[in-house]
């Protein structure tokens, strides 16, 4: 690596060896961006199932109160919420370490997004689905199984990935909690020498790398699970 | 330019058009005196519809000459047709005003702003003025009482009226009708006939009637035209072409159509 | 339970002004940012739909960039990069514009697919009329487009709402921000409190804006729907009767 040359190559605004020089500690930071942002994805998606199932339960009531909280979640921004969590949780004696707390307010912020996503797939399936799954006396466990999870699925992949995708986005916010991921490191170095031109901008390209490669996947996954699940080459809508 | 006006309003020579490898229209010739009333009859995808929305300068060609009222809207050159630029394209479709079989009407204005609308926005009339002229066209194809209702709330009959009152209002000097019952009730057609047969009798339109109607194409038409694959393969008066068609694709269409 | 109401009350009547003038800014925030979205979304919605090329590429890259990087970062961007290249924007210039320039490019996407959605007999229709190409777009698809836009410009007007709470971390002085400096102040002796009140207060924004969307929503289809009668005439003659 030659400095000389790298410094020909920079402008007054813009110097490359910074960012040969920053480069590293943001990659530090990508692991821990990625690893957070896919866990709490995983979560939200598992956490969509069971408050869809309260949301639609007999008792009436409780599925109100679930849908406003829901629908309270839904309304009220993110980073409030994870505000709420980081201070109200430990004078209730509940102390969480930032990574913990992030991911439980991801967890709950977009597994109320993903059980409406649910919900409003559950509930474009053909009335008559459930009719001919009573004629045909399916037992619950294989109703769901074989006639109501591939018919669900397909549609909602790209709803799922387009959480993702946002997920990947907001993971930023938890560097104001102490999330020591790749906003963090950049705010870091940018504080210590002034420069903030270069991190940002790296780190603006790496979230445009990252969301450009979730879609690339999602798109992908789409066309595949589609192929399968329905026996179809191309999704209908 | 303009060419010296003889008494053909429409001449279109040789005309070619394609849709990629599909040829619509295939070396087609033909003229429209003024003041004609012609017909277009042909089964789906003979290029019927294309012509007139070529004439309507909706659609491009690939060779051949078309003008229109001495005005030449597209011409062959040597490596086929270039159309008019677009003042002259503008000056020409000034003439040309189209009915069309899914009506068109915009939706989010009333009867009798879709009628004055362009008047007031193309034509340069006053809104006083462009009402005012609507007000009559409605009244003309007998919709005076529903000026101020939205496309959602008329019949398809009842739009297609107003479809035409709205042409109307550019004061064109030819008409191009294509299919525009296709899309109705039977009950509704009526109504729709009506006011054509009142415009071709009572007016100095030159029209082109794209349909399926024949009996009402043989009732106001002057000639008849039967194209099959983009040619013209038999024409002539009313009479010669439903009664004694000569060519055996004439004969089997009208058999056909006859039948249903 | 009665701990907590109490601890809101008294809350509420020292901190009570800060939290309105927080509430204020949130909502200054919002209409400003708005109005400016709608812009770049309408700006670059027709941008993409151009026939000259360099407009269209321009267009579509401007679009990509700013839907790939988050709101964040161009916030941050915005307010801590530009200034070494010359450009200082204050805080709050920097929240509106970030937010704009993303939720813009996202939208753009909502007016130019509802354009493309207008019937291709429109257009027909208009030039058999003679209309020229601004015509068209102005008083036969634009209008009709909006009918479908609206919806998704709700959604969207939700969700700014809420990103308006990311300007508190450039310390623009809106409602999180209050709500951060109360509980600084007080050691978070009342962190419950007083982040339940922000949460309640985006929580009822939302609903108004949701609301005032819903409103404009009828009243651009109000040509699908001729027959319906709204609901402050129903009110007005129930009342007079």
């Amino acid at each position: 690596m030659n400095p000389d040359w790298l410094s020909l190559l920079s402008t007054r605004y813009f110097d490359l060896n910074v960012v040969v020089e920053v480069f590293p500690l943001l990659l530090k930071g990508v692991g821990t961006t990625i690893w957070v942002t896919l866990v709490g994805w995983g979560l939200a998606a598992s956490v969509g199932f069971p408050l869809l199932l309260l949301r639609r339960s007999r008792f009436r009531p409780l599925g109100w109160i679930v849908g406003g909280f829901i629908e309270f979640v839904r309304s009220t921004p993110i980073l409030v919420q994870i505000y709420f969590y980081f201070y109200v949780l430990p004078s209730a004696g509940v102390v969480l370490d930032p990574i913990s707390t992030g991911l439980l307010a991801l967890t709950i912020h977009y597994g109320c997004y993903m059980s409406e996503a649910y919900r409003s797939g559950l509930e474009a399936i053909h009335p008559g689905q459930w009719d001919a799954v009573t004629a045909l006396g399916f037992s619950k466990l294989d109703v769901y199984r074989h006639v109501i999870l591939p018919q669900m699925v397909p549609p909602l992949i790209p709803a799922l990935g387009n959480f993702l995708i946002l997920m990947i986005k907001d993971s930023p916010l938890l560097a104001s909690i102490g999330v020591v991921e790749m906003m963090y490191y950049a705010t870091g170095y940018s504080m210590d020498t002034f420069r903030y031109l270069e991190p940002i901008t790296i780190v603006g390209l790496i979230f445009l790398a990252l969301s450009l490669a979730s879609a690339s996947a999602i798109r992908f996954l789409e066309a595949r699970v589609g192929r399968k699940w329905l026996g179809r080459e191309e999704l209908r809508d | 330019m303009t060419n010296v006006t003889d008494n053909n309003i429409i001449t279109m020579k040789s005309v070619t058009k394609r849709y990629g490898s599909l040829k619509v229209l295939e070396d087609l010739t033909l003229d429209v005196a003024r003041n004609e009333h012609l017909s277009l009859i042909g089964p789906s995808g003979s290029g019927k519809s294309t012509i007139l929305r070529v004439l309507m300068t909706l659609e491009a060609i690939q060779a051949g000459d078309v003008s229109i009222d001495g005005d030449s809207l597209w011409r062959q050159g040597p490596e086929g047709s270039t159309g008019a630029k677009e003042a002259d394209s503008r000056r020409i479709r000034q003439k040309v005003g189209m009915v069309f079989q899914s009506f068109n009407l915009f939706p989010h204005m009333t009867a009798i702003r879709n009628v004055a609308e362009a008047p007031m926005r193309v034509l340069k009339l006053s809104r006083a003025e462009a009402y005012e002229r609507a007000k009559e066209l409605l009244k003309l194809v007998g919709l005076s009482a529903r000026e101020d209702h939205y496309p959602i709330q008329l019949s398809g009959g009842q739009q297609q009226r107003v479809a035409i009152a709205r042409a109307l209002a550019m004061q064109p000097k030819v008409l191009l009708f294509d299919e525009v019952t296709s899309a109705l009730d039977p009950e509704t057609v009526g109504e729709v006939l009506n006011v054509i047969r009142h415009l071709a009798k009572e007016f100095e339109f030159t029209i082109l009637f794209v349909t399926h109607q024949m009996g009402f194409a043989k009732e106001i038409s002057d000639r008849v035209c039967f194209l099959e694959g983009g040619r013209i393969i038999e024409q002539g008066t009313p009479e010669q072409i439903f009664d004694n068609p000569r060519e055996a694709r004439t004969q089997a269409f009208l058999k056909a159509v006859l039948e249903s | 339970m009665i701990d907590f109401l109490l601890s809101i009350q008294s809350l509420v009547q020292t901190w009570g002004g800060l939290l309105l003038r927080g509430a204020i800014e949130t909502c200054r925030l919002f209409a400003m940012t708005l109005v400016l979205e709608l812009t770049v979304a309408i700006v670059m919605g027709l941008a993409r739909l151009s026939r000259i090329t360099p407009i269209r590429v321009f267009a579509n890259i401007f679009v990509e960039i700013f839907r790939g990087v988050s709101s964040y970062v161009t916030l941050f961007w915005l307010y801590f990069a530009l200034p070494m290249i010359g450009i200082s924007l204050g805080a709050l210039e920097a929240a509106v514009f970030a937010l704009a320039l993303v939720h813009g490019a996202y939208a753009s996407e909502y007016v130019r697919s509802t354009l493309l959605a207008v019937p291709k007999g429109q257009i027909d229709a208009s030039i058999a009329l003679n209309m020229t190409r601004f015509q068209r777009m102005r008083y036969v698809v634009f209008p009709q487009a909006i009918v479908a836009m609206m919806p998704l410009f709700g959604n969207d007007a939700i969700m700014l709402l809420k990103a308006t709470s990311l300007a508190s971390l450039i310390a623009v002085p809106e409602l999180t921000e209050a709500g951060l400096a109360i509980n600084g102040t007080t050691y978070s002796a009342n962190a419950f409190a007083v982040f339940t009140i922000l949460l309640i207060v985006y929580f009822v924004l939302s609903q108004a804006v949701a609301l005032a969307m819903r409103m404009i929503e009828a009243r651009v289809a109000h040509w699908k729907f001729p027959n319906r009668v709204s609901p402050f005439k129903t009110l007005k003659m129930l009342v007079s009767r």
